[in-house]
């Protein structure tokens, strides 16, 4: 099974964002911050990440930058999923090693769509 | 929120500086901090009132989605019902076409032990009739041996003359015994007629009406009827349960058509509760402004009353610009923009982007 972990400080988002996924047969982890999921990495093992940018205490580029340096994530798909669509924002997050970026709401066909795009087999 | 440091306050010696309190130049400076106030609270209400719109407009797709629930779980009971009335209609003929099925049977079996009956009943007959041929055949080659000694008994004892009285006795004693011989084959002869007519009347037995389902008559013409009776019975029955396995198909699957909607209603009623993320970022941002606003407003009034630094009253002339690079979406600088009669960035990309 495919694991998903979503990285968010809204609780609103990671609660529907894991229903949705777990519907559609996901194993979904989440994390409320950057750090949090850096602490939880090696034990979710997630097949792909999706985060929020803007967080408390570890943010989403800071996050992204320091999941690189992990060799267990370093080439894990990483999706941010953010109310930001600001191109000089993507442009940070590209640098910092994100896979893609989700502009929130985002839609729940779409979402599976781009999970399944860069996860083969997911 | 604002990142620009605040100047500590009292720095500039008021009460000494020419434009110390009370003074013109104060005051002037301190209405024109006051008149920068009022265009960042018009820009506040304008992005309470985006949040306003966008949650009332949430709120509207959400009551949709949940009327559409409704409707979606509403057809699912009644598809549900239906499914258990068919289920409750079906096990009452499903008892029916048990009952049928087991009635075909009973006349099967009876009609199977007929069969057999006089299969066995013809059987005997044959081996009855069997023996008797044997006897029949040994019968005769004795009645045509005796006929022979006889016959030889008899020239010889004309050839003895008197003294052959004796072999006329034997010759006529065994012609006698061939007589009855010849008569004993015949009464088997006979036997066998009769045997052979009543084996024809047992392959013309007839089979009676007790069973109802194909009257009496010879038994080939009611085996037939009855047989073509269970088949006409099972074709029905095959029909029936067709008609009930269609029914029940329909109704199946109309109720995962149903319950598929649910579910797609309801994973859209999820995903559009991110709207509640966008809303509290904007209000995040908006009670951010509100409180450093608080705390210039403080300055101005701390300045007019001749405890601040009128330096300082510059961090409320650009606020707007602080306010600006606070955002974290595009629906805030389009609302900013529109607020101010500025000018609509255009930095934004697609909603879905794959580097």
């Amino acid at each position: 099974m495919t694991t998903v972990m979503l990285v968010d400080d809204s609780r609103t988002v990671l609660m529907s964002m894991s229903a949705i996924l777990s519907k559609s047969g996901f194993d979904v982890v989440t994390a409320s911050d950057g750090s949090d999921a850096l602490a939880k990495l090696d034990a979710a093992r997630p097949n792909i990440i999706i985060s929020d940018l803007n967080m408390p205490t570890m943010d989403g580029l800071e996050f992204v930058r320091e999941a690189r340096k992990r060799p267990a994530v370093r080439f894990t798909p990483i999706l941010m999923l953010t109310t930001e669509s600001a191109q000089a924002k993507r442009a940070e997050a590209k640098a910092a090693g994100a896979t893609g970026w989700l502009v929130k709401p985002v839609g729940p066909d779409e979402l599976i769509a781009v999970i399944r795009q860069v996860v083969p087999g997911a | 929120m604002w990142n620009v440091a605040r100047r500590s306050r009292g720095a500039g010696r008021p009460g000494l500086d020419a434009a110390g309190p009370g003074s013109a130049a104060t005051g002037a400076r301190a209405g024109s901090a006051l008149e920068h106030a009022v265009p960042v609270l018009g820009l506040l209400g304008a992005q309470l009132g985006q949040v306003v719109q966008t949650t009332e407009d949430a709120a509207v797709e959400f009551l949709d989605e949940v009327k559409a629930v409704d409707a979606a779980a509403g057809n699912v009971a009644t598809e549900a019902d239906r499914l258990a009335m068919l289920t409750a209609e079906q096990s009452d003929e499903l008892a029916e076409i048990s009952a049928i099925s087991r009635g075909s049977g009973e006349v099967i079996e009876q009609l199977v032990a007929f069969v057999l009956r006089r299969d066995q009943a013809v059987i005997d007959l044959v081996d009855e009739v069997r023996g008797l041929s044997d006897h029949l055949g040994s019968i005769q080659k004795i009645s045509r041996a005796t006929t022979t000694l006889a016959l030889n008994a008899k020239i010889e004892a004309s050839r003895a003359g008197e003294h052959g009285a004796g072999f006329q006795v034997v010759a006529d004693e065994v012609r006698e015994l061939s007589r009855q011989s010849d008569v004993a084959a015949r009464d088997i002869g006979e036997r066998i007629e009769q045997l052979a007519l009543r084996l024809a009347e047992a392959m013309a037995d007839h089979v009676g009406s007790d069973d109802g389902s194909g009257g009496s008559g010879r038994s080939e013409d009611v085996l037939t009827r009855r047989l073509e009776a269970v088949a006409q019975q099972q074709r029905a029955l095959v029909e029936r349960l067709d008609t009930f396995t269609g029914r029940v198909d329909g109704a199946t699957r109309q109720l995962v058509v149903n319950a598929g909607t649910v579910h797609g209603l309801t994973t859209s009623m999820m995903a559009g509760l991110q709207f509640q993320d966008v809303t509290r970022q904007v209000v995040e941002h908006v009670v951010g402004t509100l409180d450093e606003l608080g705390r210039q407003l403080r300055d101005v009034a701390a300045v007019l009353a001749g405890r601040g630094d009128v330096d300082g009253l510059g961090e409320l002339e650009a606020a707007m610009d602080r306010i600006r690079d606070g955002y974290v979406m595009h629906r805030q600088r389009l609302t900013h923009e529109q607020a101010t009669g500025g000018r609509v960035t255009a930095d934004t990309g697609p909603a879905v982007e794959l580097f």
